[in-house]
Parts: structure tokens; sequence; C-alpha cells
């Protein structure tokens, strides 16, 4: 029996459903009865003490003594969860979640709250899934995140590559620069991207890192495969913060200038290069909006 | 005329006369080699040591080495390049925790079954995983020009015979050996050491981060898939072990098998610490997937937003590299 998704919001209290649901499009149907999902909503901003307080009997306190506290839930056993993640046109939910993690730090930064969350959710319920499966569902989702307002996104330092050409840079050069997530790779490429790759979005001033860990024993194309996808939602000034050395992030805001036109000098002598070569830049691509500074 | 460890060459009057040995691979893993076991040795004179008895010890010596490789303090490396060898920091507070787990069963239940079958568990596994993972790393800072060239020819069966019996002789060797295929390369360490060149490439602080990630998890995936997996996780009685400590009922008794991020074995707020959660399941691929990810995103966003606290906690740890056997 399919149960609707509002029962599984009143029964545990979610009654503010985002109004931005990418998954909502292509909403698998299970075979069987399935157990009850729990459903969170989790938001950057928040402190990790009223997150608690909202979850009091499955949230779990880390404490290190770095002076920071984990807050996370995992659903190792099924039922998995579902999160919500709230930030206006941001907003999204995500699906067979086996984790979620979030810091708060207890010094100086006390009152960003979380300022990163970190999502581990498989592509579809089952453990086991067909690599071409895995491949197209992943797809989809990205499909749906890009027609809700999400916008695909590359490193300042880093080439503008489209499509093809962007995929060629990652089997070729590295998989430190991102697929592009509005090109779906046939499945031989598919089966050639390594694990932990990923794709890199914005949207509403929250940056979203997604990539897959694809289980390494279990490879052959041929055979069902393993995955996991990790997404990793952070706000604006935890992104542009981390654009400096670990030392300064404290006057990033004072550093950033110049360290953007470094960027956009590696940028274009990396751009050049490829150039030379006959890759095609992709001159239509904007990098998202700067913070006010 | 030369062999691959010695050579013979006329006295003359010439000082400081010097004359080649054109070395191959398998000399100069041997030549790496021995650092592993020295490490975990004390000397006794006459150019001979004695490997520490006590596991604890090893394990402390081993999160030494490990600190002192990613702070870039062991022999060969650089102090310009530092944050490269990444998983070696994550490594040194794993084997901190697993000296500390050690310790706490020394005091607590001693000899009996329980104790016994995971203490060679993770003795054994520590052990291993160091001599593997100290060697690539020792060989890429003392002969980064040939690395390349021999990282796909380590094989301790072709050592020199000199080392080759010293690894022979090494506790648990004939049984690890070969479940870790004599330490051969493997397409995890191509891939981690491949991050090592491009994280020392880039210029960009906002994207070395993801590299030094990349890295991690690649190292991460040979220590588990092609080290401990085969050496210890696919024993079943030492998995039926771990999930015993990880078991509620036995919680009291067991020692927290959580990471923590300091050179300390608790953590100050013992009541906030949580324990592996028990409902965890190794046979479960993705949670297998998430709970190692989840472990390498916490240390890493530590390592990025409380940078000078976990380099001070490894440079405490990386003092423990001659500390006196029990």
């Amino acid at each position: 029996m399919y149960v609707p998704r509002w029962f599984l919001a009143l029964a545990i209290g979610v009654l503010e459903l985002t109004a931005c649901h990418p998954s909502a499009a292509d909403k698998p149907i299970p075979k069987k009865e399935p157990a009850m999902s729990q459903e969170v909503s989790i938001k950057l901003g928040e402190l990790g003490p009223d997150f608690a307080k909202r979850y009091p009997t499955v949230v779990k306190v880390q404490h290190q003594p770095a002076g920071v506290d984990f807050y996370g839930i995992d659903w190792d056993k099924r039922p998995r969860g579902v999160v919500h993640f709230q930030k206006g046109n941001a907003s999204l939910v995500i699906e067979d979640v086996l984790g979620i993690s979030a810091m708060q730090d207890l010094g100086a930064l006390k009152a960003e709250g979380f300022s990163e969350l970190n999502v581990f959710a498989g592509v579809t319920e089952p453990d086991l899934i067909s690599h071409d499966e895995a491949r197209l569902k992943t797809y989809a989702l990205l499909r749906r995140l890009l027609d809700t307002g999400w916008k695909s996104t590359i490193a300042r330092s880093r080439p503008r590559l489209a499509g093809k050409e962007r995929l060629a840079y990652v089997l070729n050069v590295t998989n430190s620069i991102d697929l592009d997530p509005s090109y779906l790779p046939t499945f031989e490429e598919w089966m050639l991207i390594p694990s932990h790759t990923g794709w890199r979005l914005y949207a509403d001033r929250v940056f979203m890192d997604i990539n897959f860990t694809r289980e390494s024993t279990l490879t052959d194309p041929a055979k069902p495969g393993s995955y996991l996808l990790t997404f990793k939602i952070t706000s604006e000034t935890e992104h542009f913060r981390s654009y400096v050395e670990s030392e300064d992030r404290p006057r990033w805001k004072e550093l950033l200038p110049a360290i953007l036109s470094k960027l956009a000098a590696t940028r274009a002598q990396r751009e050049a290069e490829l150039k030379a070569k006959g890759v095609t830049i992709d001159e239509t691509y904007q990098d998202p909006p700067l913070p006010k500074l | 005329m030369s062999d691959p460890t010695t050579v013979t060459a006329t006295t003359n009057t010439t000082p400081q006369s010097c004359v080649s040995v054109q070395c191959d691979c398998n000399t100069m893993w041997s030549l790496v080699q021995q650092f592993s076991y020295l490490r975990l040795a004390d000397e006794t004179g006459d150019f001979k040591s004695k490997l520490v008895k006590d596991y604890a010890v090893r394990a402390r010596r081993i999160a030494a080495t490990y600190a002192r490789f990613y702070l870039e303090q062991e022999k060969g490396c650089d102090s310009a390049k530092k944050g490269r060898f990444y998983w070696m920091a994550l490594g040194a507070f794993a084997s901190k925790t697993v000296a500390c787990t050690l310790e706490a069963w020394q005091v607590r239940t001693q000899a009996t079954l329980v104790s016994k079958k995971t203490k060679e568990g993770l003795g054994k596994g520590n052990f291993w995983l160091f001599c593997d993972i100290s060697g690539w790393h020792l060989y890429y800072c003392l002969y980064p020009g040939t690395f390349d060239t021999c990282v796909g020819a380590r094989n301790a069966e072709s050592y020199v015979p000199a080392v080759k019996a010293q690894m022979k002789s090494l506790p648990w060797s004939a049984e690890a050996l070969p479940k870790i295929k004599n330490m051969a390369v493997s397409k995890e360490i191509r891939e981690g050491f491949a991050k090592v060149k491009e994280f020392e490439q880039e210029g960009d602080a906002g994207e070395r981060p993801r590299i030094q990630m990349k890295h991690l998890i690649a190292v991460a995936n040979h220590e588990q898939g092609v080290i401990l997996q085969p050496l210890i996780y696919d024993d079943k009685d030492f998995v039926y072990w771990i999930e015993t400590q990880r078991s509620a009922w036995v919680n009291w008794a067991s020692p927290n098998l959580e990471l923590v991020f300091s050179h300390a074995c608790s953590t100050e707020r013992a009541d906030l610490t949580s324990v592996a959660p028990e409902e965890t399941k190794l046979e479960d691929l993705k949670s297998r997937m998430k709970w190692i990810g989840q472990a390498a995103e916490r240390f890493h966003k530590l390592m990025q937003t409380q940078k000078s606290y976990m380099e001070g906690e490894l440079a405490s740890i990386s003092s423990w590299v001659q500390l006196a056997d029990k």
C-alpha cells in the first residue's frame, strides 16, 4: 500500500511542506507496504540544540574537543529517513536518507548555527541497483533540481567547460572539477567516471555539492552495484569563507577580493591552454553572485 | 661487481671517493620497507633491534609516525607541502583510538576471550596496515623521481634476501602477507598518490581541500578494502566480537570505538559522546559507505575549520614516536 505524503507528514508532525519539491515528480512506488519513514526538516542557520529539541529521540550529539558538536541522525535500518531542506527557492526533499550530519561551533561562530549540512542518501531504496539505473535515476534527480531553479556552478579557478568537454576533463585531467549536471553521460561514460566525482549547484544563495560513491567491490557493468549520494549544503558565508586558508577564516571578507582576482587569472590561464588545444570554452557561463562584503 | 644490496670497489687514496650502484625497484622498496619495522623496534646494540611487544605501544608509535608524515617531519618530507598526506592525519587519530581501546581492555577485561580475540585482530590490522601504508609514503618522500616507475613493482616476495627474511619473521606474516597480496599496489593507492601530486600543484586554497578529500577517500578505501577487509574483517570471529562490542548489552564494558580528534583517549564531555551505532550493519553496503563517508566528512570539517587545534593535537601525538615498551 502506498502511504500518501500528507499522511506521513501528519504522522510525525511535519506540517510545513516545501513549495519546491524536486523529488515529487518521479516518486517511486514501493513494491510492498513500506514501514513509515521518518521525516525531518532541517535548515541552515539553525542552532544545534534547537534542532535536537525538535527531534529529541533520534538526534545524536557527538562532542569533539576541538570545540564543536556534531549533530546527526542515522537511519542505518529501514525505514530510511526523508529530509526536508528548507530555504526559500532552494528548498528540496531528499528521500532514502541514511544519515544527516551538521556541525555546531561552540566558539566564535556559535551564533551561526549550522553553516553546512551533510545528507547521505541512496539513489533508490534497495541496497543493490543496476549501474544503468543508478545513472538514470541520479541524472533524473539532477534534472529535477535544474528544473526547479538550481544552477550548475564551476569553481572559479577551473575552466568553464560544459557537457562532453567537462566530462573529458574529468576523465583525462582531474575529477576535482565537477561534472555538468545537464549532460547525461552514456552508460559507457558513466562507468568510466570515478567514484566520488560530483556536481556543484547553487540556488538562492545556497551552495550544494552532490557526489556519488560507487561501492568499489561491485564495478562489473553487467552486474548490480551499490551507490550512495552525498549532499553537502553550504551557506553563502561558509562557501566563500572556504576560499581562504584555514588560519585566515576570521578575515575572509578582507582577503576575498584579492583571492577572486587570483582565481580569475588561474581560470584564464587554464582556459587559454585548453583553447590552444581546440577545446571549447563555455563563454555563456556566469559565476554565482558574490556575497555582500 | 654488485648485487642489489652490496657493492665491491677497490680502495684508493682519494678522499671522499664514491662508487655508484644501480638499484632496481626491488632494492628501493627493500630500503623503504625497513623503516616500518625499525620504527616499531628498539635497538639492542650490535646493529640489532627488538620489536616492541606491547600492542598499544606499537599503536602509539604508529600514530606518531602517521602524525609525523602529515606534519612533514619524516625523512625526505617537505614542510612547504604540508597537507598533501591528508590520510595520515586521520590515520594518526585512528591508531591513537586503537591504542586507547587496547589500553582500556588491558585494564578492564584482560585475558578474557573477548579481549584476546579482538586484541589480536586490532593488533594485527594496525601492524600490517602500517607496514603497507608507511612504505608508499616514505618512498614518495625519499625518492619522488622514481615513485611512478617503481610504484607498480612493490612485492614483499621480491625484496632483497635480508629484508625478505626479516618480513617473514614479523608477527602474523605467514597469514598476513598473502592476504594483503604482498603489499602490491592497488588502484586506490595509485589514485591516492595522483591526488597528492595534484595537491602539490594546486594554487587555489579553496580547491585544495577537495583534492585532500579525494586523496583521503582513495587511501581509506585501500586501507579498508585491500588491507583490513581480507586481513581481519573477513575473520568471522573478529567481526563477531567487534559487533558484540558495539551492542548495547556489553556497552558498559566496551571502550568507545568512536574517533575522538584529540591526543587524549576520551572527550571531556563524555555525556555528549555517542558510540558507534549498534544498528550499523557492515553487510549493508550503503550503510557502510555512509559510515565511512560521515567519519571522513567530520574529520575533514575539523581539519578545515579547526586546523590549528587539529595540528596541535597531531604534534602531541607525534611525540610518542619512541615511546618505551611495557
